[in-house]
């Protein structure tokens, strides 16, 4: 008698649910970057968050949440003082003015980093991780002198007209700011290929 | 079953011990003294300070493009390894001005970069764990 094999299934990850802190959405809304005015959409990459936080380092997923998501990072008593102060003076990453595209190095197997977009914000506040007994996210001002710089490498070349423009949003972080131009970033003319919007 | 040990970086409140960390999406090796927040200093096309958020000094770096120039540069020489599983960041930062050549030198403060990032590479005994890198 032939006996049934039981059915695999596939685990997403270790097996072991990731905190809500490090739960990100799977995907993020962008503006498209060859229409300002149309959104696109871009996975977020988990798994460099998750090693990250494996090795401890958690701001820059609490950045994530507070500058690039809208939200204050869901840990415990982030909004002891109610959700609207919680959420004040957060942006996401639709609130970008201004996209970039070709970093002009080698990223991974794109030697020239010409599918490498970056996408400008100009945040006012974010949360900082703080070891704390109230609370690990402490809210704080951004200062004048920086910007907050997002990275998405594409798939594959866009086509303009689709909204459904894919890739991977890969890093973020603050950069200095040009003092000439504070929207953006210092040095944007030559770090960059080209100003999209 | 006590997952504890699996988990417990998962706690907020679990102490950060710097450890040199390869990303792979952002194909990128960081090494960050602390879990503070970081103004990104861009030197040039392969390495970045992070400098710390508030009195703008340098707590680490960023080496950029790891994976190309970790199998055109590193892999084929063993160069930066310290035993079979470790790289030391200080060779590869040495490997890196050696194939920049001369023009590392000339720009003082581009010089001055990367004398910073060897300094607390050298100083940290930064290792990347191999198995991490490209």
């Amino acid at each position: 008698m032939v006996e049934k094999k039981p059915a695999l299934t596939v685990i997403d990850g270790d097996g072991i649910a990731n905190p809500r802190w490090l739960d990100l959405p799977k995907i993020i809304r962008a503006r498209s970057p060859f229409d300002p005015n149309r959104q696109c959409l871009y996975r977020i990459a988990r798994e460099d968050c998750v090693k990250a936080a494996r090795a401890r380092r958690r701001q820059p997923v609490f950045e994530f949440w507070s500058i690039l998501n809208g939200e204050p990072p869901p840990v415990p008593n982030v909004e002891r003082y109610g959700r609207a102060s919680a959420v004040m003076g957060l942006v996401r990453l639709t609130a970008a003015h201004a996209c970039f595209r070709g970093i002009r190095r080698p990223f991974a197997e794109d030697d020239s980093g010409a599918n490498i977009l970056a996408y400008v914000l100009k945040p006012t506040q974010f949360y900082r991780y703080e070891p704390n007994l109230a609370c690990v996210a402490q809210k704080q001002n951004v200062p004048e002198d920086v910007v907050f710089v997002a990275y998405v490498r594409m798939d594959e070349p866009c086509e303009g007209e689709r909204i459904d423009i894919k890739g991977v949003l890969t890093h973020w972080g603050f950069v200095e700011a040009d003092s000439a131009n504070l929207p953006l970033p210092v040095d944007h003319a030559s770090r960059y290929d080209e100003r999209l919007w | 079953m006590n997952n504890d040990a699996g988990t417990t970086w998962a706690r907020l409140s679990s102490r950060y011990h710097p450890v040199a960390v390869y990303y792979e999406e952002a194909d990128s090796v960081e090494y960050i003294r602390q879990d503070v927040t970081c103004v990104y200093h861009r030197v040039d096309e392969f390495l970045t300070l992070a400098l710390d958020f508030g009195n703008r000094d340098p707590i680490g770096f960023r080496l950029k493009g790891f994976k190309n120039f970790y199998l055109h540069h590193i892999k084929p020489t063993n160069a930066a390894l310290d035993n079979d599983h470790f790289l030391s960041l200080v060779r590869v930062i040495e490997k890196l001005v050696e194939t920049i050549g001369d023009s590392v030198f000339d720009d003082e403060n581009r010089r001055a970069a990367y004398k910073t990032a060897y300094e607390i590479a050298k100083t940290d005994g930064v290792q990347l764990e191999l198995s991490d890198a490209a």
